[in-house]
């Protein structure tokens, strides 16, 4: 059964604005020999819209998406890229619907960014920069 | 006597002869039963205003609320409704969810249909049935 982070991932990697700068895309973590710029992709929550039945068939997620560069020009342009794919009116993940991976997508939303700088810890002055994009995505799941 | 979660308890409609629950319901609030009281003080009473029952009991709005699907079976018969009411009242129940599945039999009209899309929100309903007379309580 597909995750709905897989179908983010599938969704993400296909935007041609996205992987103009990295194809690094993973869920929750990157391995030890990924590089920067590159995407994480995680569920924060998940809420079901369960009505008197007790079932919902619609599950609403928040799910962050990581992006880590070292600078932060890249790291907004890569937030940038997944949000609307470089196209006016955008045709990224902000606003998007449709299946990805069996997993049918009624609507994804950029609800906010937050930004962060995290120092390498060498007592140099570099690190990476961080925009955490938070959707929210409203998804069809089984009754 | 019990706690009891309301998982399961419906709210049905008779469509066609056949009771028919309302889908996709959060929210069921039965019809209220409001005894009717008239004031009989008179100048002779204590302090405390007199009240006694008129022997009527006014039946408030059955109200509901849930997520709106416009292809539901059941939600297009409700605006069927409204935009042609029927000349009769129409046969409802409410089944509570408690072990007996017991039933709050009335009939009424249903008076308001609202549909509504909000950013970050499925889109939801509420509806509003006038009952006419008492809902029929067990014993």
């Amino acid at each position: 059964m597909a995750t709905i982070e897989q179908a983010l991932r599938t969704k993400i990697a296909a935007l041609s604005a996205v992987s103009a700068i990295t194809t690094t895309i993973r869920p929750d973590k990157l391995s030890q020999t990924d590089t920067y710029p590159s995407v994480l992709i995680a569920c924060d929550q998940e809420e079901d819209n369960n009505d008197l039945s007790a079932t919902s068939g619609l599950t609403t997620a928040t799910i962050r998406v990581r992006c880590a560069a070292e600078s932060r020009y890249v790291s907004r342009n890569l937030a940038a890229a997944i949000k609307s794919n470089g196209t006016n009116p955008g045709s990224g993940l902000a606003g998007w619907s449709g299946t990805s991976e069996t997993i049918a997508i009624q609507a994804a939303m950029l609800l906010r960014n937050e930004f962060d700088f995290v120092p390498y810890g060498d007592d140099s002055d570099e690190g990476v920069y961080i925009v955490d994009s938070i959707y929210q995505v409203d998804y069809t799941t089984t009754a | 006597m019990s706690k009891i979660a309301s998982k399961g308890t419906v709210l049905k409609k008779s469509i066609s002869a056949v009771f028919t629950t309302i889908t996709q319901l959060e929210t069921i609030n039965a019809p209220e039963g409001v005894v009717q009281f008239s004031d009989v003080t008179d100048l002779s009473s204590s302090v405390g205003r007199e009240k006694i029952p008129t022997g009527y009991v006014e039946t408030g709005v059955c109200t509901a609320s849930g997520f709106f699907d416009p292809t539901a079976t059941t939600h297009k018969n409700l605006t069927t409704d409204i935009t042609t009411p029927p000349s009769s009242a129409q046969s409802w129940k409410v089944i509570w969810s408690d072990g007996s599945a017991t039933e709050w039999p009335f009939s009424g009209w249903v008076a308001k249909f609202k549909p509504m899309a909000r950013v970050g929100e499925p889109l939801k309903l509420d509806i509003e049935i006038q009952p006419t007379g008492l809902v029929t309580y067990p014993t």
